[in-house]
């Protein structure tokens, strides 16, 4: 009776801590979405507004939607197309060389971020040197401010987060069913895919969750390779919180995104509770 | 596709991803010591660049408070996600349930609405108590966010054999502050270190939420540089992007080499 007491007071201080400073404050966002913005800045709450449902038709913000979300769904793609053959590639390696690779690859994962989007500037700007190689074959003076440079940033940078997940599945499935599929004269393709494909799916899913995510809501990506013009759902709500003082209509954007990463998660756990199955 | 177009293609697609990955960092590095001012030329090393860094108030004052930040949040999370991964551990109740759920949506929330809804409860709270936007508020809104890496991270080494031990050392007479102390403590030390290394290289990096949470003279080092980098590629970025990196680098190495000797065991 006196553990169990002291157990639950355990998790106290930082449950009292996340209800006070995370929980309560994503209530309040909601809140403004039914306030409007005032002459001054400030937002009144006098009586309930629908003006932010108003303004997203008003601000064109459709569009963006749609480009934030093609955007993510291209980076998505990309990060698969070279993640998953990368991570099968680690996966058969040795320990040595996997260990290593794993090594190279876990350390773009936490390394400042904000460097690592410079870093891919100077490839992108005016004679750097991805534009040079291009301009061998296409007349471009410069890739910065373009939505490729952005596509290729986001890329760049989201990578390891679908590769990492990917291959801690692969590590994971036992080599005794792949060899028994090839004693069953299953042909290499149909082996991959009926065992190592399927088997490594919910790697796949989780990759793709941690890569679709931050990509729609990129805020520094878009706005050190896309320029302050290009619009995508980060940038947006940073400039109606920051510039336009329109909250109301900020904190439904963001609401937005909630509600896409939320659809997200939903599908990741529908996975892992198959996998578990 | 024959066997050894296979190999190949796989092989290249390694090649070509470590080259994409590493080459824009190297070359960022490299420029951070060429003499020009331009980066497409060569014309000699040197290190003035590096000590313009030094001689920069500003920045050496953002360095600071990005430093002062890191180390509170990274103190107080490390306490308060400690307390809930051991809660999540030994009770099993609804209410655990559903702190396990909720505690990953700091983790994958959108830096930019996380900033929103700070800044919007902050400005909330200043009408009621005298707190201005600044490191307070940067420490607090860094904290929401680690405690729940932490918590994961310890969380993930909370094992049946630390049940068992914990068991043992209770059926032995030794009251809860023994057993955490002699027991629990020592058996998560690993996930501990990497857990303090993880939160402050999240709160020293991090950059869309300190911009909103941050008042005029409190700016931490990200932010500042983020200012910089938006106006233009110059040596002097370079360079301190380059430090920055290389920071959080040896950092990350830590943090590997900590969670790779636990593996051993």
């Amino acid at each position: 009776m006196k553990i169990s007491k002291f157990n639950n007071l355990l998790g106290l201080p930082g449950v009292v801590f996340l209800t006070i400073f995370f929980l309560t404050p994503s209530l309040f966002i909601f809140s403004y979405i039914f306030g409007t913005r005032t002459s001054t800045g400030k937002t009144s709450f006098d009586k309930i507004y629908f003006d932010s449902f108003q303004q997203i038709l008003d601000f064109n913000v459709l569009p963006i939607i749609s480009k934030s979300f093609s955007t993510a769904v291209i980076v998505t793609l990309l990060c698969l197309v070279f993640g998953y053959p990368f991570a099968y590639q680690i996966r058969k390696f040795s320990n040595k060389y996997k260990y290593f690779s794993l090594f190279l690859i876990s350390i773009p994962f936490l390394t400042n971020f904000l460097a690592r989007t410079y870093a891919w500037k100077i490839l992108v700007s005016k004679n750097g040197l991805l534009t040079r190689f291009l301009s061998i074959f296409t007349d471009t003076e410069t890739l910065l401010f373009t939505d490729f440079a952005v596509i290729l940033g986001m890329v760049y940078v989201y990578l390891p987060f679908m590769i990492l997940p990917i291959f801690s599945s692969l590590e994971n499935i036992d080599d005794s069913l792949l060899e028994s599929a090839r004693d069953l004269y299953a042909n290499p393709f149909k082996t991959f895919y009926y065992v190592t494909f399927k088997l490594s799916l919910p790697g796949v899913i989780a990759g793709i969750v941690l890569t679709f995510i931050p990509s729609l809501g990129a805020y520094i990506i878009p706005q050190i390779l896309g320029g302050s013009k290009a619009m995508y759902l980060g940038n947006f709500t940073v400039l109606q919180y920051i510039q336009a003082s329109n909250w109301p209509l900020g904190s439904l954007v963001s609401l937005i995104i909630l509600i896409f990463m939320a659809i997200a998660i939903n599908i990741l756990f529908k996975f892992e509770g198959q996998k578990n199955l | 596709m024959n066997v050894f177009n296979r190999k190949l293609g796989l092989q290249l697609n390694y090649v070509f991803v470590l080259i994409f990955i590493y080459l824009p960092i190297f070359l960022m590095i490299a420029l951070s010591f060429n003499e020009s001012k331009y980066f497409n030329q060569w014309t000699g090393f040197t290190f003035k660049w590096y000590q313009q860094l030094f001689e920069n108030q500003n920045l050496i004052s953002a360095f600071n408070n990005s430093v002062i930040v890191a180390l509170s949040s990274t103190i107080l999370s490390i306490i308060f996600g400690f307390g809930i991964a051991l809660f999540m551990f030994r009770v099993k109740s609804r209410f655990s349930k559903t702190i396990e759920k909720f505690i990953y949506v700091p983790i994958v929330i959108p830096d930019v609405t996380m900033a929103a809804m700070m800044l919007v409860f902050f400005v909330f709270l200043s009408n009621f108590f005298d707190l201005k936007l600044g490191t307070l508020t940067t420490i607090i809104s860094h904290t929401a966010f680690n405690i729940s890496f932490v918590a994961v991270l310890i969380g993930s080494k909370f094992t049946r054999k630390l049940k068992v031990l914990e068991e043992a050392a209770s059926d032995l007479y030794a009251n809860n502050v023994q057993v955490i102390k002699h027991i629990t403590l020592p058996f998560v030390m690993p996930a501990i270190y990497a857990s303090v290394i993880l939160s402050f290289i999240l709160s020293f990096d991090e950059v869309v939420i300190s911009m909103f949470v941050t008042g005029p003279g409190s700016t931490t080092l990200p932010v500042y540089v983020f200012s910089m980098i938006k106006k233009g590629i110059t040596p002097v970025v370079n360079s301190i992007s380059s430090l920055m990196l290389i920071f959080s680098l040896v950092l990350v190495s830590g943090v590997l080499v900590l969670s790779g000797k636990d593996e051993l065991k």
